[in-house]
């Protein structure tokens, strides 16, 4: 049976490195209409009929950091697993520190991303469009409006964060469940012997 | 704490990591725009009342794409005052005439220049905040007697019909330092005048007059409010023009 825990563990650990490399690549929100397209995500990409122009936006490295240290955590419960296992301990209580740590961290990087996402959704559709600000001399502003271009939260990063999210939460009570699960077999057992 | 996951600090995580995504996205929000290639840039180089009408010249540069239409509209405190569309506009230089407001003259307005984009692709919203021109002044040149009673002679521009009259009118011997017309001087009349420029006679009714100090040669104070009313198609619009000029 602690092999399945640590399968889990494993599993989890995976998805949350899976979920690193997705929140990194691809955006948390987009927009597009004919021949526009803003993707803002770590990587923020803007097309228009005159070009493509590509940069960064810092604050979506928070979840990143997160889930880095939730990967980190995870995968320390896995290598000390292993160890107390070689000594012959049992590794209910040992472990439960660094699994429910990655647990939290990667709820954290999933809570962040949602409202991240979300407010920057928000924020895109004040004008019904996509809006881009651009500095035109002797104008206080100006400001390219494409109508039509509705902004939309960008599903498969949060997918995964959730399923990655809900696999650390999951490795981090399973002990207690299995353990659960296991008295109640041994008191059915005893009932019916 | 047995290290195990505990719900409360769960939610307490959770509510962390929701107020820093919040402040995040509030004090970081994308910057975008260093991002896009402006399609064009836009300028109002020129706006000027001549007469009744606004006169707007739109300077456009640098076209990545063409520009289709222009609207321009003039707000003033939030307000749209004028609007006037171009159905063709060029990438270079554009003129546009628009009705003049009295509400516009001498202020500073916000003019809201939208300009569509060619096959539908949008459009580029610029704003400008500009000083509204217009050749319109009112001053009270002279006061003389006419068989007996005070007249003041006013010049005037004005790009609208305007019915004026006068109020708190005094006239003072400079070098006696004395009143020789005032403390109630108004006009007995209002006058009508059509927008352009010239001279305006009004008859006033004092409730002080001292002739005695009246001396050729002296120089003397004309001070006094004039009473404008616009009367134009956006309604009628009053204000209160002072005037002090010196005449011998």
């Amino acid at each position: 049976m602690p092999t399945s825990d640590r399968d889990l563990t494993r599993a989890a650990a995976l998805l949350v490195i899976v979920s690193m490399v997705i929140v990194a690549v691809l955006p948390a929100v987009t927009a597009s209409a004919r021949y526009y397209s803003i993707e803002i995500g770590l990587i923020v990409s803007v097309s228009t009929p005159t070009g493509v122009r590509v940069s960064l936006y810092p604050p979506m490295l928070v979840p990143e950091v997160l889930l880095a240290a939730a990967a980190f955590y995870a995968l320390r419960g896995v290598k000390e697993e292993r160890t107390l296992l070689k000594e012959g301990k049992r590794t209910f209580y040992e472990l439960r520190g660094a699994r429910s740590r990655a647990a939290y961290l990667s709820i954290a990087a999933l809570s962040y991303y949602i409202v991240v996402a979300l407010e920057l959704a928000h924020g895109l559709s004040y004008l019904r469009g996509l809006a881009v600000f651009y500095g035109s001399p002797g104008a206080l502003y100006s400001l390219l409006v494409v109508p039509g271009a509705r902004p939309t939260i960008y599903l498969p990063p949060l997918i995964v964060m959730t399923i990655a999210s809900a696999s650390t939460l999951m490795a981090s009570i399973w002990p207690e469940v299995r353990r659960a699960l296991e008295a109640a077999e041994e008191l059915a057992r005893r009932g019916s012997g | 704490m047995d290290g195990g996951l505990n719900f409360f600090y769960a939610a307490l995580v959770i509510v962390v990591a929701v107020l820093g995504g919040l402040v995040a996205v509030k004090f970081l929000p994308p910057r975008l725009s260093g991002l896009v290639p402006p399609p064009f840039y836009t300028n109002v180089t020129n706006i000027t009342g001549v007469g009744d009408r606004l006169l707007l010249s739109l300077n456009i540069t640098q076209c990545h794409v063409r520009p289709e239409s222009a609207t321009v509209l003039i707000e003033l405190n939030g307000r749209a005052i004028e609007e006037a569309s171009l159905s063709e506009v060029s990438c270079g230089s554009n003129n546009l005439t628009m009705g003049l407001s009295p509400y516009l003259v001498g202020k500073f307005a916000i003019v809201v220049v939208n300009l569509s984009l060619e096959g539908g692709r949008g459009y580029v919203l610029s704003y400008f905040l500009r000083y509204i021109y217009a050749a319109e002044s009112f001053k009270i040149v002279n006061i003389s007697l006419v068989n007996g009673t005070p007249v003041a002679y006013v010049s005037y521009t004005t790009p609208f019909r305007a019915e004026v009259s006068l109020s708190d009118v005094v006239l003072i011997n400079f070098n006696r330092s004395s009143t020789v017309f005032g403390f109630s001087c108004n006009s007995t009349r209002n006058a009508f005048v059509g927008p352009g420029t010239g001279y305006l006679a009004l008859p006033l009714a004092c409730s002080y007059e001292n002739l005695d100090v009246l001396s050729p040669g002296d120089v003397y104070q004309v001070r006094g409010l004039i009473n404008v009313t616009y009367l134009t198609p956006y309604g009628n619009y009053s204000e209160g023009v002072g005037s002090l000029a010196y005449q011998r």
